[in-house]
């Protein structure tokens, strides 16, 4: 795989004459941001095999108020590379989630005041998925040893973004999930021989299973993120919007073992002076204070990704690598 | 005072808003003149639209730092003779200009 499957995803979506002014000033290595922009993106993250489809419905610039609604639907395959489109299909796996909310630009009336607006909104999302848990039973039948987990999660945020003039915009969210801690156990590639002898004959079925080992643990998470991107000139027609991010989350309840995490990331995009995205690199610092003593050289926990938009007409398709 | 016919273009981004486009005062309804890629435009007869001597232009956008806008306008098939008006976002998240320019010279 699966590079035809891709190729035919991109020629769908293009063939079926959606248009996709891609927007995203900034985002975290999850493909995430608090802040809202007007547009739809899509964003293929091959290092994860996830896809995210996001649309936003934003009063524009020129507007002094109004409502902003959209969707995000995002499908992510947690048996690894290769199978994000299995059988033609998009596996079951990933979120949804629906976006409302208000914006008002602030002091529009006042000549020479700065230009800034607001907007607050609620996001509401259903998370949902399944994987292979690697048990370690005495079980004879070593595929038994694999148990096939779902889960499935709902999520409450509510956000808001602030504009500062043309140079600054601030994003926060506080919010509430069902979430679990499947991004922390071990991931594991098995391959499974079954082996079938029918007098001097032997058939042999090889199965690649990708499995997690661990404790898999359910709870409820309080999560709070925050983004700050600036907006700078370089040189006579390019724009450079340098951002950062916090993430934190912290687990509720105490039938867990899961610690607080702080995540951290900074990045920078390149525009054109016309709106053209031209590319952008970020460098995420997840659990900063190392909880889940993963590795204790901070370097080695470093995320780096480049995120670029490849351009079919006026469509924009946003990508993003992990090292 | 002349009733003319007139042309024009606005091409932004999508960091920019257009809060008003006015011609000799008189402010454009640019909603009716949207095209798909959300840039505006339109030709012919602007209803109540009538010029007095140079041709007076308002522009007032909102948007981000460094990006840019342009504003192509002709009159009776001619440019002005700045064409096309060009301005940038400031630090303030505005960009305006209200100025006037004189009209596309008649031929011989």
């Amino acid at each position: 795989m699966k590079k035809n499957s891709l190729l035919l995803l991109f020629m769908l979506l293009v063939g079926t004459g959606l248009v996709i002014q891609a927007q995203v000033v900034n985002q975290d290595a999850e493909g995430k941001s608090t802040i809202v922009f007007p547009g739809g993106v899509i964003d293929i993250e091959p290092g994860k095999t996830a896809l995210t489809f996001s649309f936003m419905n934003i009063p524009d610039f020129s507007k002094d108020k109004g409502f902003l609604w959209g969707i995000t639907a995002r499908a992510e395959n947690k048996s690894g590379i290769g199978k994000l489109f299995e059988s033609g299909k998009v596996v079951p796996g990933g979120f949804v989630s629906v976006t409302a909310g208000y914006s008002e630009t602030l002091d529009p009336n006042k000549e020479n005041a700065c230009y800034g607006r607001w907007m607050v909104y609620a996001r509401i999302g259903a998370s949902a998925g399944k994987f292979n848990l690697y048990t370690q039973t005495d079980s004879t039948n070593l595929k038994d040893q694999l148990k096939e987990i779902y889960y499935n999660g709902l999520s409450f945020q509510f956000g808001m973004n602030l504009q500062l003039g043309g140079v600054l915009l601030l994003g926060l969210t506080t919010g509430i999930q069902e979430a679990n801690n499947l991004g922390t156990l071990s991931k594991q590639e098995f391959i499974l021989t079954t082996t079938q002898t029918s007098e001097n004959q032997k058939l042999v079925k090889e199965e690649k299973i990708t499995a997690y080992s661990g404790d898999f643990q359910e709870f409820d998470r309080f999560d709070i993120d925050a983004d700050v991107v600036g907006f700078f000139k370089l040189g006579k027609s390019h724009v450079m919007t340098p951002y950062g991010y916090f993430r934190w989350r912290f687990p509720l309840g105490d039938e867990h073992t899961f610690p607080n995490l702080m995540n951290a990331g900074l990045g920078v995009n390149f525009f054109t002076n016309k709106g053209n995205h031209l590319g952008g690199l970020f460098l995420e610092l997840p659990d900063i204070t190392n909880e889940l003593k993963k590795d204790r050289e901070l370097l080695n926990r470093l995320t780096l990704g480049i995120t670029f938009k490849i351009s079919f007409s006026k469509s924009g398709l946003w990508t993003h690598w992990f090292k | 005072m002349k009733q003319v016919n007139v042309y024009f273009k606005f091409t932004r981004n999508q960091f920019i808003g257009v809060k008003e486009l006015s011609f000799e005062g008189k402010e454009i309804p640019l909603e009716q003149y949207r095209s798909p890629n959300n840039d505006f435009s339109y030709e012919g007869d602007i209803k109540g639209l009538l010029v007095v001597g140079d041709f007076e232009v308002l522009v007032n956008c909102r948007g981000l730092l460094g990006f840019i806008w342009s504003l192509e306008v002709k009159i009776n098939g001619k440019p002005l003779t700045k064409n096309p008006i060009t301005g940038e976002i400031g630090a303030r998240g505005t960009s305006i200009i209200y100025k006037s320019y004189p009209l596309p010279r008649k031929e011989k």
